[in-house]
């Protein structure tokens, strides 16, 4: 674990280049990782000969002339990654103003129930709101129409606005939190320093607190940006029936199809991995520079603002959003899931909780399902934090050349969409000699490369915490290497890595992107099977199985909470 | 009786010229630091029970020494002998892992384990060395009491304040009862006057113990309070060696003569040789005779020769009997600071800043005669 803890070293040469094992190691890995099967994407990208022959047999642009005939799905792709960057970049501001710069009541219970929404996750939020806001039936429709009498609906959600929305809702959790540690460390005296010069609230808001929060609201919006790009269940739940259609879902539907056409998918898959890493760029362009200059590391109490008469209509609005991202969508598939049928009644002697015992028990599927994400989720959370824990220390301790890259490449497979991670890593995975393909072994290695990012960044805030001092006290005391791990580094190590660990369960049990193509018959998994029961139809089971998902979510959530006290307390 | 005492000023003597065995030895140490070298082959050695300071400002590569003879960083070049085992050496490719050193050292940042009560911090050491049962206890308690933090035994150790997360972190380091103890900046994080009282029990442990003492610091109050001798660094490599006083009085460089008390750097060209040989220095319109036995030395980019004056000893007084290094001079402004008197004068050799005791006070406007003690006037290095 302790990257420079060696035996006596061979003693370095004078100012030589010297990579070491603990850098070139998970480079390599790494490399190899992400780098074959994006290899494979790229030469099915450009196969125009027998669409199923690995490696292709002939080259050509055709494929990306195909995809001139399908612009729509890469400009309905942009639209919903825009509209809701957009859109849950507003929601995040405000609330991340309400929660920490304001004088609200409830401020901190808000601060607990705005965060849920981002674990529980698109699953969730498209199957409740396809519930809530479908034209015909909708609960929404359904009340607003009885209350008027009107015969018109008075929202649709299978729209690329409903789209939009609903993305939005369950991404802003990401923004609230990011923008939110950027406006805990900032200076109040910046802000204090325009109120003397007679700048009003509002001005100084504007003219101050907003352009100091640049980069962190430009970081949120690459991190919504990217991920709306490569988002799966929102837009194929709610835009199917109208025949709209993102990358994502063309791809899945060009794989479906029959002949699958895999050069047509890739060429598509390459083009979202482009848009991502032209996002990544621009962002990096526009931070540099400038990303730290005035805020601090420190964390400062700054001066809460009362708003006065605007108190009440941030308090609605902080309402309306937990009302519409948390309270309404798990109220409406708990409700869906004690029905009989796909229509909503609230006949209370007709509700039924047969729906639970077909999904936790009478049906194979559902049930290997759901342990089986438990065990993903449980395996994710201790091999990913392990590998990134060591990639965090090696990259703060070790003084070996390359770390910087090291670090770059451990945070790369964030600008692949993880669906298009799972495409070149299925076709990985079958030409690899070991047979892989349809295990949890494939599943549980992709979303440890995917969720490494996440992962890494955890574990790098806390190790960067630890003092090194720490560790050389324990080495000047006589402790070798290993000692110094286990009675100094890992016990300094487990608060972040238990928070981290925890983090890791709850995305790997939501996630479909990842492991739709890559869990087979044998081996299902939690997001699939709900999306294929979607598919199949049956909304009162497909709403139980959320609900037993969410309820997964949402127990990890509370450990968190409770070991996040325990730590501050101590 | 007379033999006796001649015997015993022979064996200070021999002592003090290093006869002995030194218990550190540093030689030609070069340490670099991504590239870019900040410890430039420097050598030294620490005697038995000497207390040694490495005095300069920051970055100056103090502190990669230090870390270098624990065995924290990995010197490019040079070697490093302690207790006659060399621990590091470039040539002959030995690099003993820190563990194995048998060193103790104070952090600057205390490098208290926030996981661990302060009976468990200091424990630590001698667990590791394989003391348990009652043996350990006591050694604890002991070393506790004698810092002072007896009291505190069963604290978790982040309930502690600054000062007392000091204290534990020496009784750290004491309790395996090294021969050698390494402070890296050890009170740089405490206000001025717990500095001033740790430091203090810094030296006695040091002399109870009989430990050699390797200190960093940049506060030089501190390294002239309490160092038997003292290295000042500058850009990785040591400006000058020796005792606090000799280096207070005879800088040898224009750096050390700024960096160590308040001092007058004059300038001047060089004009002849006084009666006993000292040389006679040009500044302004004053001839100014500098120390006996000294030598000018290297002058500065246009050709000047430089002196250090330190602003204590220039004397001022009203009227009296001209002689040699003695000018009237004006008092061009006086500022009171309390314990001194701080006073700006014009003199032929243009203006000097100097310390008196407020008993005497010198008005502004007022004409004075200065002297300046030829023994005070110290050629420097220019840098």
């Amino acid at each position: 674990m302790i990257a420079d803890a060696g035996e006596p070293a061979a003693v370095a040469p004078p100012y030589s280049f010297n990579v070491r094992p603990e850098v070139w190691i998970p480079l390599v890995l790494l490399f190899g990782a992400l780098g074959y099967p994006f290899f494979l994407l790229l030469t099915s990208a450009f196969n125009v000969g027998d669409p199923q022959a690995l490696p292709a047999v002939e080259y050509g642009l055709a494929n990306f002339v195909a995809l001139t005939g399908h612009l729509d799905w890469i400009g309905n792709t942009l639209l919903v990654a825009f509209g809701g960057t957009a859109l849950g970049i507003s929601i995040g501001v405000v609330l991340a103003w309400v929660i920490h710069r304001t004088t609200l009541p409830g401020r901190r219970l808000f601060e607990l129930l705005i965060a849920i929404p981002y674990p529980l996750g698109p699953l969730v939020g498209a199957l409740a709101w396809s519930q809530l806001g479908a034209p015909r039936d909708g609960l929404i429709n359904r009340v607003y129409m009885y209350m008027t009498g009107s015969s018109n609906p008075l929202i649709d959600i299978y729209t690329p606005l409903g789209i939009i929305f609903v993305e939005a809702i369950f991404e802003a959790p990401v923004a609230v939190l990011i923008i939110g540690a950027a406006m805990q460390r900032m200076d109040p005296a910046l802000e204090e320093c325009s109120s003397i010069f007679g700048s009003g609230k509002i001005r100084t808001a504007w003219k101050v607190t907003l352009p100091l929060m640049m980069p962190a609201i430009l970081s949120a919006a690459l991190f919504m940006f990217t991920s709306m790009i490569g988002s799966f269940a929102i837009p194929t739940m709610l835009g199917t029936s109208s025949r709209f259609y993102v990358s994502t879902n063309a791809i899945y539907v060009l794989l479906q199809g029959y002949p699958p056409n895999y050069p047509l998918a890739a060429a598509l898959g390459l083009v979202l991995v482009a848009m991502t890493a032209v996002a990544v760029w621009l962002v990096q362009r526009v931070l540099r520079g400038r990303t730290y200059a005035v805020i601090s590391g420190k964390n400062y109490r700054p001066r809460p603002v009362n708003m006065g008469r605007w108190t009440w209509l941030l308090f609605a609005l902080a309402c309306a959003y937990v009302l519409l991202s948390l309270i309404l969508p798990l109220g409406t598939l708990l409700v869906a899931s004690f029905q009989t049928s796909n229509a909503i009644v609230f006949d209370f002697a007709t509700w039924t909780l047969r729906n639970y015992v077909y999904v936790m028990f009478d049906f194979p599927t559902t049930r290997e399902a759901i342990l089986n994400s438990i065990l993903l989720g449980i395996a994710t959370g201790v091999i990913g934090v392990a590998c990134a824990t060591f990639i965090a220390v090696v990259t703060h301790r070790s003084r070996s050349a390359g770390r910087p890259l090291l670090e770059q490449v451990t945070m790369l497979p964030q600008a692949f969409p993880r669906l298009i991670f799972a495409f070149g890593f299925l076709w990985m995975i079958l030409t690899l000699p070991v047979q892989l393909y349809g295990t949890l072994a494939a599943v549980l290695l992709a979303y440890i490369i995917v969720f490494l990012p996440l992962a890494y960044r955890g574990m790098s805030g806390v190790v960067v915490q630890i003092d090194k001092a720490l560790e050389e006290a324990a080495r000047i005391s006589g402790a070798n290497a290993a000692r110094v791990a286990r009675t100094v580094t890992l016990p300094l190590l487990r608060p972040g890595l238990l928070a981290t660990g925890v983090l890791l369960f709850m995305v790997s049990v939501r996630e479909i992107s990842a492991s739709l193509f890559l869990s087979g018959p044998n081996s299902p998994v939690l997001g699939p099977a709900i999306f294929s029961f979607w598919d199949s139809g049956g909304m009162p089971r497909v709403s139980a199985l959320a609900v037993v998902q969410a309820v997964i979510i949402l127990i990890a959530l509370t450990v968190v909470r409770y070991l996040a006290n325990r730590n501050a307390k101590v | 009786m007379l033999a006796a005492n001649l015997r015993t000023d022979d064996a200070v003597d021999s002592a003090a010229t290093d006869a002995a065995q030194p218990y550190i030895e540093v030689r030609n140490l070069t340490a670099a630091f991504d590239g870019k070298v900040v410890v430039k082959d420097i050598s030294f050695s620490v005697a038995q029970g000497e207390h040694l300071s490495l005095l300069g400002p920051s970055g100056c590569g103090k502190s990669t020494t230090l870390r270098c003879i624990a065995g924290l960083e990995t010197p490019v070049a040079g070697e490093i002998v302690i207790d006659g085992i060399p621990v590091f050496s470039s040539t002959k490719g030995i690099s003993v892992a820190t563990e194995k050193r048998k060193l103790s050292m104070v952090f600057q940042s205390y490098a208290i384990w926030p996981h661990m009560t302060v009976f468990e911090n200091v424990a630590y050491g001698l667990r590791v060395q394989g003391i348990k049962g009652s043996e350990l206890q006591q050694r604890v308690a002991d070393v506790l009491k004698m810092v002072g933090m007896e009291d505190y035994i069963s604290r978790p150790a982040t309930d502690l304040s600054g000062g007392q997360q000091q204290r534990v972190a020496l009784a750290r380091s004491y309790a395996s009862r090294p021969k050698v103890i390494l402070l890296d900046e050890p009170l740089s994080n405490l206000d001025a006057r717990l500095r001033v009282r740790m430091r203090e029990e810094i030296k006695e442990l040091q002399l109870k113990f009989d430990l050699s003492t390797i200190y960093v610091t940049h506060d030089q109050e501190e390294a002239m309070a309490i160092s038997d001798r003292i290295i000042i660094m500058h850009d990785g490599v040591v400006e000058q060696t020796g005792k606090p006083l000799e280096i207070y009085d005879t800088p040898r460089t224009r750096f050390v003569a700024d960096f160590i008390g308040a001092a007058n750097i004059i300038a001047g060209t060089a004009q002849g040789e006084a009666g006993n040989g000292a040389p006679i220095l040009k500044v302004g319109e004053a001839l100014v005779e500098c120390a006996p036995r000294s030598k000018l030395l290297k002058p500065d980019g246009s050709g000047q020769y430089l002196a250090a004056v330190r602003t204590v000893y220039p004397e001022i007084r009203r009227g009296g009997p001209d002689g040699p290094n003695q000018w009237s001079a004006t008092v061009r402004r006086r500022v009171l600071l309390g314990d001194i008197v701080n006073y700006t004068i014009t003199w032929p050799g243009g203006l000097l800043r100097l310390h008196r005791l407020p008993s005497d006070l010198f008005e502004e406007g007022e004409t004075v005669k200065l002297h300046i003690p030829a023994s005070r006037v110290i050629p420097v290095v220019a840098d």
